[in-house]
């Protein structure tokens, strides 16, 4: 593809448009049902179908669970206990609050770090400059590293014996703390590797949106004596502020989902200084086999990912309703 | 003279930027790819090494292992029957959501999009319960299955924004010829979007090889795939690290080269459709 051919699809508009090209009235009638059914609900029925039977039923499943002592090995009578999972687990001093606590400061502190490198990254690989298609193609590396063989690699770069990042750390003096095994530490060793891995995302899809931009109005804005900043304040950053939401919000419910890295690098440890909270439901399912109280923790995640969802989508909507009143 | 060195040490300085935000980003997988050639001795040396005589050892190792071949079988056979089912069963509703609106259409797209948001692990513990009771656990079925459902948004919205890229008076074009609604979608829109449709398989396959909880707990020994595999030598008390580089630099290779083929749509990939590059 040249780069004219890009430009011109990156004009198209970077936020998709919804529902375009509906069924056109006169004649679509009859060529729209099938055996006597309307043909889009025998589109959407075998995705429907499946999603109904893997997801939903599962979701139900572990509503009624919530309600429940179960224990996977039936050691204990099943009984029904009432909301008395969900008080335990909204106590104040519950293991769930420490959980919740290391969750945000992962997702926060990675995010954080994720767009401030990701925008940066993506205002210098939008100019020219030589070597900028190198950096592109390094940038595409991570992306592809599963997120359990990332948790290896940094594994192998920690380690406090014959690793490369506390060795180097050494040469220039320092004393080197236990990376992955230091309560102060681990947390944040973690969230650096997860930085790595995922500010790439931040840098290309924010790329993709200042590349969309056009450039008349920056030069415009130039030609009336704007400085860079101004330029930068007043023009881009609205323009791009819809796909900022985006990437937040993708970043943010990835942040939720981790599992597989923490798995690897500490399963949680040491104590339970880097249990998020999907290796708190992990641990308590599969390793104390408590799936009543599980369950109900997983209601919980469900609910605050709901939140979040909710949260984001809004903020967009009410972005999209801004600048169709600036426009008219 | 002044703007002219101004303008040297702004040259310098993008050199030191680039090198520093390459070695960052690539350093990591040129450890892994090295660790894999170096033997025991080089790899635990203090201070590491950085250059040593690369050995075949230990992707010798792995690929004479009955163990490490099924394995590979087993990745290659549910990554490749899900891709084909989500893409199979994905088209359709793509296409039902980019060209019809519904009562609930746009309630059942959306949906999608929070299952794709939700934590898999909310899931696991009713789906463990599930499949232990239909004897779907340790099954290449029952992981096709789970993989497949949390595939389809993915596959859903990223097909929709391919359909809806194609202008519908192709379609009327070809109606007005004749055409029924299914035989325009098989013999005009999709040969139109077929570099869509590889993309999204690419992308697809790239989220079921690299699935690790379901496929470490609906799993069992039949159905071992690479990720769990790798996970599997840390339990061991003997790490070899040269084993485990070379499985790994094994499980990052085919998706890497995949995905380089489909590069221009992968910020649409990444995004579920919602951001274009």
């Amino acid at each position: 593809m040249t780069s004219g051919e890009q430009r011109a699809s990156f004009e198209q508009g970077q936020i998709s448009e919804g529902m375009q090209g509906q069924v056109r009235a006169a004649g679509g009638e009859r060529r729209n049902r099938l055996l006597g059914l309307p043909l889009h609900f025998i589109l959407i029925a075998p995705t429907f179908l499946i999603v109904f039977g893997l997801l939903v039923y599962p979701l139900g499943y572990a509503i009624v669970l919530g309600f429940s002592n179960k224990i996977l090995t039936g050691s204990v009578p099943f009984k029904w206990v009432g909301l008395e999972n969900y008080f335990d687990l909204l106590e104040v001093d519950s293991e769930m609050w420490t959980s919740v606590g290391v969750t945000l400061r992962f997702a926060l502190v990675g995010v954080f770090f994720e767009f401030i490198i990701g925008l940066s990254l993506a205002l210098l690989l939008n100019r020219e400059f030589r070597g900028r298609t190198w950096l592109r193609v390094g940038l595409l590396v991570p992306l592809m590293v599963p997120p359990l063989a990332s948790g290896l690699i940094w594994r192998i770069i920690y380690d406090d014996e014959f690793g490369v990042f506390p060795h180097l750390i050494r040469t220039v003096g320092a004393n080197p703390p236990i990376f992955l095994g230091d309560p102060d530490w681990a947390l944040y060793a973690v969230v650096a590797t997860e930085v790595w891995r995922s500010s790439p995302f931040m840098v290309l899809v924010l790329l993709a949106a200042l590349q969309a931009q056009p450039v008349e109005t920056i030069e415009a804005a130039e030609v009336d004596g704007a400085s860079g900043w101004q330029v930068f304040r007043l023009i881009t950053l609205p323009f791009i502020t819809p796909v900022i939401i985006v990437a937040l919000l993708f970043r943010t419910v990835d942040a939720l989902r981790t599992f597989d890295l923490i798995f690897l690098l500490t399963a949680g440890g040491p104590g339970t200084t880097t249990e998020v909270i999907s290796m708190f439901i992990y641990r308590w399912g599969f390793r104390h086999f408590k799936l009543g109280f599980t369950s109900a923790a997983s209601i919980l995640l469900m609910i605050a990912t709901l939140i979040i969802c909710i949260f984001y989508l809004r903020m967009l909507v009410v972005r999209q309703a801004e600048v169709q009143l600036t426009q008219e | 003279m002044g703007t002219k060195n101004l303008k040297r040490i702004r040259n310098v300085a993008m050199v030191f930027v680039v090198a520093a935000v390459w070695i960052f980003y690539f350093f990591p997988i040129y450890w892994m790819v090295s660790s894999s050639f170096k033997t025991r001795v080089d790899t635990f040396a203090i201070p590491p090494k950085w250059l040593f005589w690369p050995t075949l050892q230990f992707y010798l190792n792995s690929f004479t292992d009955p163990k490490f071949l099924k394995v590979i079988q087993n990745s290659v056979i549910i990554t490749g029957t899900t891709v084909i089912l989500s893409l199979l069963l994905g088209a359709w509703a793509a296409y039902a959501f980019a060209r019809f609106r519904f009562k609930g259409s746009l309630t059942l797209s959306f949906s999608l999009i929070i299952a794709r948001m939700m934590p898999p692990i909310v899931f696991i513990v009713p789906l463990y319960l599930l499949f232990n009771s239909l004897k779907l656990r340790n099954s290449h079925i029952g992981l096709i299955l789970v993989f497949t459902v949390f595939n389809l948004p993915f596959t859903v919205w990223m097909l929709k924004s391919f359909f809806e890229e194609v202008p519908i008076e192709l379609e009327e074009a070809a109606w007005i010829d004749g055409a029924s609604r299914l035989q325009a979608m098989f013999r005009v829109i999709l040969p139109l979007i077929a570099p869509g449709l590889a993309a999204t398989a690419v992308f697809a396959a790239l989220l079921a090889w690299n699935e690790f909880l379901f496929a470490l707990l609906l799993g069992g020994p039949d159905t071992t795939t690479l990720p769990v595999f790798l996970s599997g030598f840390l339990g061991e008390r003997d790490v070899e690290w040269g084993d485990i580089m070379a499985t790994a630099t094994v499980a990052v290779l085919p998706p890497t080269l995949l995905v380089m083929l489909v590069q221009q749509n992968l910020i649409k990939g990444l995004t579920l459709g919602a951001v274009k590059g």
